[in-house]
């Protein structure tokens, strides 16, 4: 069932078996897969059905880390998280692809890098997040999509650079596909408007006991649970625990000083163009594109991503390259271009020298972000108009960023020559990634890293609070590091996972 | 202060390294940056003017600025392994696989912000020369 926090009685206590704080992507899967699990389980969303401005702006924080911008645009910090039923997929562009099996290993040249899980302790749960998605097969091979979809031939997939395919969710707005299927379940309520301002716990700080609850210019409620999720996102998480510092003054399992530090972001940049050998039509890999699977069409695309082998052999972090403009040669004629040496000319050489040029592409770059335990979460001095403190993000590039974003172009232009495809371009009028602005996905991610050791992370394997044994976290913040895909399709199946375990090990 | 020449802004990003036997070496500058005010108003400042030229004369005016001590068709012919007598128009194809081969081993010029292979560069070089020696 759905209910509104608003006519909640003033004062009231709820008791529930599982409450989840937010419902997102990450809350919305979890509350799906319990359904019918015979576990009573609340869920607290903050918003209603649609944006309300006022309740958005208990987003509000400041940004004094570096700038976080996109397309030019600065990104303010509330703008990026949407408070209501949804969450975030009320405005995320449906981009998935599960991190690499190598983004969960242990890399030497990547500080505080390491998942005490794998990417095969999840794949169980990736059909799964695959529905709630509306994907198509989790399938990720090029080759096997030119066998069975009909992709064609991806221009390269080396040694070095591998060719991969990114899926896209239509998308999928959960608040709305999956409200009705929420509100028909018995065993489930929804409280809308209700906002988590604190966690209680017993004196040792080791269970949480209950939930404070606060609606806008309304009532104020406690909910009590035998378990807890925090799925609110890698912001709003380690406020909520920073905040509670009523029993923990540091904030509830902040005992290594982990909560809210190593936020991550992706960062993307706009950079790079190649001149290529291959006509535009023979291209179309790499295009965004329906594929007919099954009955449905399923949009796709081919990307490039640096191998393992790459990444070790540069020392860099992954890197997803993708077509973000593709265009005939002749097309260059018209480009203004650089002050240097243009593209037309460039591609007069290759026809001297090799084959003509026939296409040229554009490439929007979407790096792993290194984990820099200084880039943080922490509560400001303002509080909101619930009385909880507002946030202050100091994002921090790692050194490693612009170091793969570099990287990524440089081999890919070699493999570009190497292969007798093209010629790449990295600089523009002198200003390449070294120098170039670098935007953000909205992929907050880190800030309750998950570790087997309480002394580097702040949620185990399973996502439980180390040191407190009824307090779980779903959603990205759990990311010990990123990789290069997009945050979405792997915390869903990490969410699934969680749900499972509270189902069986947990609430049973 | 004394400006920022083109070649050494490129040497500061790492990138006019590409003589660099080694991939890591290739990519080892990633801390020393200039700001890109300074790399644009250098790079604007100390570009030869290529505009109008084809392709060939192009890359080979960019190159022998940043390599002026390859400026000799003698010196890039020993380079280029071709002989006195050959024309350097007319055995293009041959240059395919030096160019190849060249990517592989990370012999990669940086002429405009654009990777190209030495051998191609220094082929356009040396039709440039040969034409300007025919007149």
């Amino acid at each position: 069932m759905i209910d509104d926090g608003r006519e909640i009685p003033d004062g009231s206590l709820i008791r529930t078996g599982l409450c989840i704080v937010g419902a997102g992507a990450a809350g919305i899967a979890m509350a799906r897969a319990l359904r019918g699990s015979g576990h009573d389980v609340v869920v607290l969303e903050s918003g209603g059905f649609d944006y309300d401005a006022s309740t958005n702006d208990l987003n509000i924080g400041a940004l004094t880390g570096e700038p976080m911008t996109f397309a030019d645009t600065e990104r303010p910090l509330h703008e990026t998280r949407l408070r209501y039923f949804g969450g975030s997929t009320n405005h995320w562009f449906g981009w998935c692809r599960p991190l690499d099996p190598f983004d969960f290993e242990r890399r030497a040249w990547v500080p505080d890098s390491g998942w005490p899980i794998s990417r095969a302790d999840i794949d169980p749960w990736l059909p799964g997040a695959h529905e709630l998605a509306e994907l198509g097969p989790v399938e990720f091979d090029p080759g096997v999509w030119q066998r069975r979809y009909g992709l064609q031939r991806p221009l390269l997939s080396t040694d070095l650079v591998a060719a991969t395919m990114f899926q896209y969710s239509p998308p999928t707005r959960f608040g709305e596909r999956y409200r009705g299927a929420l509100r028909k379940s018995e065993d489930l309520r929804i409280l809308l408007h209700s906002n988590a301002t604190r966690l209680g716990a017993t004196p040792d700080a080791d269970h949480v006991s209950g939930v404070d609850v606060a609606v806008l210019d309304g009532p104020r409620f406690r909910v009590e649970a035998d378990a807890f999720v925090l799925a609110t996102g890698g912001v709003e998480v380690p406020r909520l625990l920073l905040a509670s510092n009523d029993v923990q003054p540091e904030g509830l399992g902040n005992g290594a000083d982990l909560v809210g530090r190593y936020f991550m972001e992706h960062p993307h940049m706009v950079a790079g163009r190649a001149v290529l050998t291959r006509a535009p039509e023979k291209l179309m890999a790499h295009q965004i594109r329906p594929y007919r699977i099954d009955g449905r069409d399923v949009s796709a695309q081919a990307v490039f991503t640096l191998t393992p082998a790459a990444q070790e052999r540069y020392q860099a972090l992954n890197f997803s390259t993708f077509a973000f403009g593709l265009y005939p040669a002749a097309q260059l004629d018209a480009d203004p271009g650089q002050p240097g040496l243009s593209g037309v000319q460039v591609a007069e050489l290759m026809g001297r020298s090799g084959p003509h040029a026939r296409s040229v592409m554009e490439f929007l770059m979407i790096s792993e972000g290194g984990p820099v335990r200084d880039s943080r979460v922490r509560l400001g001095p303002e509080l909101d108009e619930l009385g909880v403190p507002r946030v202050e993000l100091d994002w921090r590039h790692s050194a490693l960023d612009r170091h793969t974003i570099q990287t990524g172009l440089e081999v890919l232009g070699r493999e570009l020559g190497r292969l007798g495809l093209g010629r790449m371009l990295v600089e523009r009028d002198g200003v390449g990634p070294m120098d170039a602005q670098i935007d953000v996905g909205s992929h907050h991610m880190g800030t309750t890293r998950m570790s087997e050791d309480p002394s580097s992370g702040v949620v185990d394997a399973d996502g439980r609070v180390h040191g407190i044994d009824n307090l779980f976290v779903a959603g990205s913040a759990v990311y010990p590091t990123g990789g290069s895909a997009n945050p979405t399709l792997t915390l869903l199946a990490l969410a699934l996972r969680l749900a499972d375990h509270l189902d069986k090990r947990v609430l049973a | 202060m004394r400006p920022l020449s083109r070649r050494r802004f490129l040497g500061l990003l790492g990138v006019a390294s590409v003589v660099a036997t080694t991939p890591l070496r290739l990519f080892a500058a990633v801390d020393r940056r200039v700001t890109p005010q300074t790399a644009v108003l250098s790079a604007l400042a100390d570009r030869p003017a290529v505009g109008g030229l084809d392709g060939v004369d192009a890359v080979a005016s960019v190159y022998l600025h940043e390599f002026p001590e390859e400026a000799s068709t003698a010196v890039l012919r020993e380079a280029l392994g071709f002989g006195p007598r050959r024309v350097a128009t007319r055995k293009t194809r041959r240059l395919a696989p030096m160019i190849k081969a060249d990517f592989a081993a990370d012999d990669i010029v940086a002429l405009d912000g654009w990777r190209l292979s030495r051998t191609e560069a220094r082929w356009a070089a040396l039709v440039h020369l040969e034409r300007l020696d025919a007149g």
